[in-house]
């Protein structure tokens, strides 16, 4: 089948299986990296791509071409990505300013649990480093850490991100240089050999 | 150095500005140290980060997603059709103008068909015996292993030099014949299934299973449907266990293959559904295919049982289709 992506959504639409099928398999690749590079996790990642084109399924009825399907489905897919990170922040209920406790007793900062106490002749190792970024991007509140991923490891321009996310190319700016400098904030003391 | 100075840097440090701006930076940059240098962290960290990215996904992660999420749509697809199409008969009998109607009639003639049954029902004719030559009292105590129990005196006797009497009279008997033998079969498959013991049960089914695989046995109508009411409706597990093990040893046909298929979705007992996995696997390797219906039962298992080891062997069996 080489059909168009409009001529396989009406197909879809009409119950035809297969055309939702070979859609899914134009865009899930995309999908599923956005997914990944968001949570960094492969299982997470996987629960996020089955919701994702589940609610396709159900929505794809109602899609009236008002704008392009990717951008419809990764859209959709931004808004499973944040619904999931409220499920996960419930459970785990972490902030990168926010006080923890342990055993009801010893109380810390959150973001004073990266390390930050090493100087700058302190090397520490790649992969510690990339450790402590990846640590630093979870702790992102979760509309920044998207936009931050989008651009980062998805290599989007602003202007697409802001299509994806839809918000104003000027919100989307914000977040990247929010997050940016929380993420200098926090590994300004590491050096890492490259 | 101002925020708007250093979230222009930023952007140029992305190549997200205007070609005015970014010549606007350009010669900022010419001309200012500490900006050079806040635009080299912001390099050396884009970079850092770039080299970070997390691995694409690979083929297995997307192949593996794309077979469980397809096998959710099936799942809610045919739920939701199953569904929707008895909603819409029900509503198209009950709510249209002929409906009401149709349902008042079908209501009366239900009624009236279960008003027949339940009072047409004639006592069963019971054999009264009015003379003692009739019945050999005398032969049934000698035999001395007939029983007589349950003795009443019933009081719808008419005359009064008359007095009726009612008893059961049972006599054990063995009966010995070729396996082959009609009623041999009869017999063990009354026993499977009217027994109320089950222990008597096991031995029966586990006899049945020492001879299932002589001839004659084995294309037994009724002997197989014995096993296979067992095997759906025994209470006891050994039971349903030992009798699905028999049917294995029958030619293979759509109803063992209900039946172990009904196994796999409502037995409660987790060996059994695991047993009727493994026993659909060896017909498999009997080079036997498994249809449609299978692989629908088996991605319904692999995708919700209470048993993970259920919906593991599920979805390896699957795998190996």
């Amino acid at each position: 089948m080489n059909l168009s992506d409009k001529e396989l959504i009406l197909k879809a639409q009409s119950g035809n299986m297969e055309a939702f099928e070979e859609l899914i398999y134009r865009y899930d690749n995309q999908v599923l990296n956005i997914a990944k590079s968001f949570r960094n996790d492969s299982d997470d990642a996987k629960d996020i791509y089955q919701e994702v084109f589940i609610r396709v399924y159900n929505g794809l009825k109602n899609f009236q071409f008002k704008s392009e399907f990717p951008t419809w489905l990764y859209r959709i897919t931004t808004n499973v990505c944040l619904t999931y990170a409220d499920k996960k922040k419930r459970h785990q209920h972490q902030s990168i300013d926010e006080v923890v406790t342990y055993d009801g007793e010893e109380i810390e900062k959150l973001s004073d649990s990266i390390p930050g106490d090493l100087t700058t002749d302190a090397l520490i190792n790649k992969s510690d480093f990339f450790k402590q970024i990846n640590k630093a991007i979870e702790l992102l509140p979760a509309q920044q850490r998207l936009a931050f991923t989008l651009k980062y490891f998805q290599e989007l321009k602003i202007r697409e991100i802001a299509d994806i996310m839809n918000c104003n190319e000027g919100t989307v700016k914000r977040y990247l240089f929010t997050s940016v400098s929380k993420l200098r904030e926090k590994l300004k003391n590491l050096k890492h050999e490259v | 150095m101002k925020n708007e100075l250093k979230e222009k840097l930023y952007l140029y440090s992305i190549n997200e500005l205007s070609e005015k701006e970014r010549i606007e930076i350009e010669n900022l940059l010419c001309e200012d140290a500490e900006l050079k240098k806040e635009y080299y962290e912001l390099i050396n960290l884009g970079e850092a980060i770039g080299s970070n990215k997390p691995s694409p996904a690979s083929d297995d992660e997307l192949a593996i997603a794309r077979r469980d999420l397809l096998r959710s749509l099936r799942t809610q697809k045919a739920e939701v059709s199953s569904f929707s199409k008895f909603v819409a008969s029900l509503k198209g009998v009950l709510f249209n103008r002929y409906g009401f109607a149709f349902t008042g009639a079908a209501t009366l003639f239900v009624g009236i068909f279960v008003g027949y049954i339940f009072f047409s029902q004639q006592p069963i004719d019971k054999q009264i015996l009015t003379d003692s030559t009739s019945i050999d009292i005398n032969k049934l105590q000698e035999d001395g292993d007939t029983k007589i129990s349950n003795i009443r005196v019933n009081e719808s006797s008419t005359k009064p030099d008359e007095i009726e009497i009612s008893f059961d009279a049972f006599k054990p008997i063995s009966y010995k014949a070729k396996k082959k033998d009609p009623f041999v079969k009869q017999l063990l498959s009354e026993a499977l299934l009217n027994s109320s013991n089950p222990g008597d049960r096991i031995r029966t089914v586990n006899k049945i299973s020492n001879q299932v695989q002589s001839k004659g046995f084995n294309d037994d109508p009724k002997i197989k449907s014995a096993l296979l009411k067992a095997l759906k409706s025994d209470d006891n597990a050994a039971v349903r266990k030992e009798a699905l093990f028999s049917l294995m040893q029958f030619p293979y046909d759509e109803e063992i293959r209900d039946g172990l298929l009904n196994t796999l979705s409502n037995d409660k007992n987790s060996g059994l559904r695991v047993a009727a996995i493994n026993a659909l696997a060896d017909i498999k390797t009997k080079g036997i295919s498994l249809d449609e219906v299978i692989r629908k039962t088996l991605n319904k298992k692999a995708d919700q049982d209470d048993n993970d080891f259920v919906k593991i062997r599920s979805a390896s069996l699957l795998k190996e289709l």
